[in-house]
């Protein structure tokens, strides 16, 4: 009896004051200039015009004592075939005060199969410039059985919401940080889909 | 769809239902300075200062009924500031939102900071008076803020689940300790229900109770920012408000009757028999907490302050930088607070400023309890303006806007709005309590509304560009709030072409 009440009060729960979509309807007016090419259960998809890739949006939500944050992660599907064994390729800034270039770091798979794309990950000069000015809290490439896929977690385009005191604060992403985000997610396709 | 039809929707829908509602217009019970305002208050008066609570309850009543006239028109996560902004304008609006919540915050974050600390030892004995005779209790509040400090700056945010149940099992806890000392027998001679009898000889005494008394029921309208997600709004934060207050308003009385019921209000100096007694302080809790449940009450009632305290300060820490940062990329502010660590992401100068007020703040009041008070009184002051500002805009609202639909109508209009206002300048009024010197409270409450007022001149005049005290339209509130999409673009500037082509 206790280990059931103690499992449903750890289980996860929306916070309740949490808008499903609200965020993303504040990032919309943020990423004034893509395309909208539909939505696929409530999360939108965009791309640059006339472009032939596009990437998806999904909300993020974490909870806090009195409040929760609601970040956007920007999911894009990558050309290539995907490793036999699930991966996750981390990119980090590095420094400990100023940001002094990026990691790839291997957080599961096979280190040594995957060796040749986090060289030509931590080669390319397009995406190191494009990755520098981002506050990212997350950027991954993760593969599974659906392929190879870049998911970014970004500091902008959250929504912090307080109860006490009521609060409801986004902070919107600027247009240079949207840029550069288009920029590593053009860079990382192009790298991933010459590795093969 | 017409914006009343809208309206009508929005009210309806929803994803939370009434105990939610209620918890959040109770929440306000857990923090420590009202617990110290509920205990020195019964220690201090007595029987008069359960009816200055009385009065208070009557009071808080009536501003209940005009907040949910209030959301029930405006039902927007802006709530207060948005209720002020369309019935006087943004120049109010911005003046009484952050005088009554933000510069609150700093005031009321140290307070909670040095009684966090303070409250939270006073149950374990030894390590208590080690710091007592140093004089350095309050330095644990501080500790807790510079440990939540390091731990956000780390991108730590493990206490979420623990801290609620935490909370809820400390509200628990209160009603407990009050019922058991009630009906345990008592260990004290009591000279009323409430310890001293009623004294009606002095009114100014009494109406400066009623300031003191108000502290605990300021917060309740905190349920009407929930109304966007609040299933029948119009219904349910009426019922939440007033149910709410009764909730708080019992506890309360419960835990204060207990409390003159098992502890002795005896003087803390025996040679000094006019000078503070033992309700007038912290230590009536440990106090309490032995007499009911012995050494295991003290202990859970310790354990129990120390997390509820924590559960506040990470709170704080984790959500002001975030909204600094926020207000840095809109340029609001410096661009230092958009700085972040490069590897843990978290926004260091924020993080340092939220963690620098309070601690600077209590360090300069050297932790001093009595030196605590005038500030949550100054608290108050502020609280209860921005009170008579959402008075004053329903009231305008009546007139301006009859035609405006209203799930929820205040009753016996406008005697509500009248009774609370009169109730609060009273209380405002006659603040200051026996023994305390009224510049103490008056000084930070104007010089926290003057720099705000100044603050919100400046901003609408020169920054937003606004008559500040052009009332807003409630549709462009409404339509806001109902979520406008910005259109997109057909074309895209040419930054974005050439990303586009470099790709």
């Amino acid at each position: 009896m206790l280990p059931l009440v103690l499992e449903r009060l750890w289980q996860p729960r929306l916070p309740r004051a949490y808008r499903p979509g609200a965020t993303l309807v504040r990032l919309a007016q943020d990423l004034n200039g893509l395309e909208v090419v539909g939505a696929e259960e409530g999360c939108p998809a965009y791309r640059l015009p006339a472009a032939d890739w596009f990437f998806r949006v999904e909300e993020r939500v974490e909870s806090q004592f009195l409040l929760h944050t609601v970040s956007c992660c920007f999911v894009l599907a990558l050309p290539g075939t995907a490793p036999s064994r699930p991966s996750r390729l981390q990119l980090q800034h590095r420094g400990n005060w100023q940001r002094s270039g990026f990691a790839c770091l291997c957080r599961e798979g096979d280190g040594a199969a995957l060796a040749g794309l986090m060289a030509l990950l931590q080669q390319d000069r397009d995406l190191h410039t494009a990755l520098m000015p981002l506050d990212f809290k997350r950027c991954e490439l993760i593969a599974d059985e659906q392929g190879w896929r870049l998911e970014v977690e970004h500091f902008a385009a959250s929504e912090v919401v307080g109860s006490f005191p009521p609060f409801r604060r986004y902070i919107r992403l600027l247009s240079t940080q949207k840029l550069a985000l288009l920029a590593v997610m053009a860079a990382v396709r192009r790298v991933v889909a010459s590795a093969g | 769809m017409s914006i009343e039809k809208k309206l009508t929707r929005h009210l309806q829908q929803g994803v939370v239902g009434f105990p939610v509602a209620l918890a959040s217009s109770v929440g306000v019970v857990m923090a420590s300075p009202v617990i110290l305002t509920v205990t020195s208050g019964f220690g201090m008066a007595g029987s008069t200062f359960a009816l200055a609570m009385l009065i208070a309850f009557i009071m808080m009543q009536a501003q209940a009924t005009t907040f949910a006239e209030a959301a029930s028109m405006m039902p927007t996560s802006g709530a207060v500031y948005d209720y002020i902004s369309c019935g006087l304008g943004r120049f109010w609006a911005i003046t009484g939102t952050i005088s009554a919540y933000l510069l609150v915050h700093v005031f009321a974050g140290t307070a909670e900071t040095i009684l966090s600390g303070i409250m939270a030892l006073v149950n374990f004995e030894h390590l208590n008076t080690m710091l007592e005779h140093s004089g350095t209790s309050w330095m644990v509040g501080v500790g807790l803020v510079v440990l939540f400090g390091i731990l956000n700056a780390l991108g730590v945010t493990i206490f979420g689940k623990a801290e609620i149940v935490l909370t809820f099992v400390m509200w628990a806890t209160l009603t407990v300790f009050g019922i058991i000392g009630l009906i345990k027998a008592p260990a004290v001679s009591l000279q009323g229900w409430f310890g001293s009898p009623l004294d009606l000889s002095d009114a100014s005494g009494v109406l400066s109770l009623i300031g003191m008394a108000m502290f605990m029921f300021v917060g309740f309208e905190l349920v009407t920012p929930l109304a966007p997600e609040l299933k029948n709004a119009g219904r349910n934060i009426p019922r939440a408000a007033k149910l709410g207050l009764t909730g708080v308003a019992v506890t309360m009385a419960i835990y204060g009757a207990a409390m003159v019921h098992q502890v002795a209000n005896v003087a803390m100096d025996p040679k000094n028999p006019t000078g503070p007694h033992l309700l007038d302080t912290p230590m009536a809790i440990p106090a309490f907490a032995d007499q009911v449940m012995g050494p295991f009450g003290k202990i859970w009632l310790g354990i129990g302050l120390l997390f509820a305290g924590a559960a506040t300060i990470n709170t704080l820490i984790a959500a002001l930088p975030r909204i600094l940062y926020g207000m840095a990329v809109d340029g609001a502010l410096p661009k230092a607070f958009t700085y972040l660590h490069p590897r843990f992401k978290t926004p260091l100068v924020g993080i340092l400023v939220a963690v620098v007020i309070p601690c600077v703040h209590a360090w300069f009041i050297q932790g001093d309890l009595d030196r605590i008070m005038p500030l949550v009184l100054a608290a108050v002051c502020a609280w209860g303006v921005a009170y008579l500002l959402v008075n004053l805009a329903i009231v305008r609202l009546r007139f301006t806007r009859p035609d405006f639909p209203r799930a929820y109508r205040s009753p016996w209009f406008p005697l509500p709005q009248i009774i609370s206002s009169v109730g609060i300048l009273i209380a405002i009024w006659y603040i200051t309590p026996p023994g305390m010197h009224p510049r103490d409270i008056y000084l930070p409450f104007g010089i926290m509304l003057g720099l705000t007022a100044l603050y919100a001149l400046v901003w609408t005049v020169f920054v937003q560009k606004v008559n500040p005290f052009r009332a807003v339209a409630i549709e462009d509130i409404l339509a806001e709030e109902f979520g406008k999409v910005g259109g997109h673009a057909s074309l895209i500037d040419e930054e974005l072409k050439r990303v586009a082509s470099g790709a």
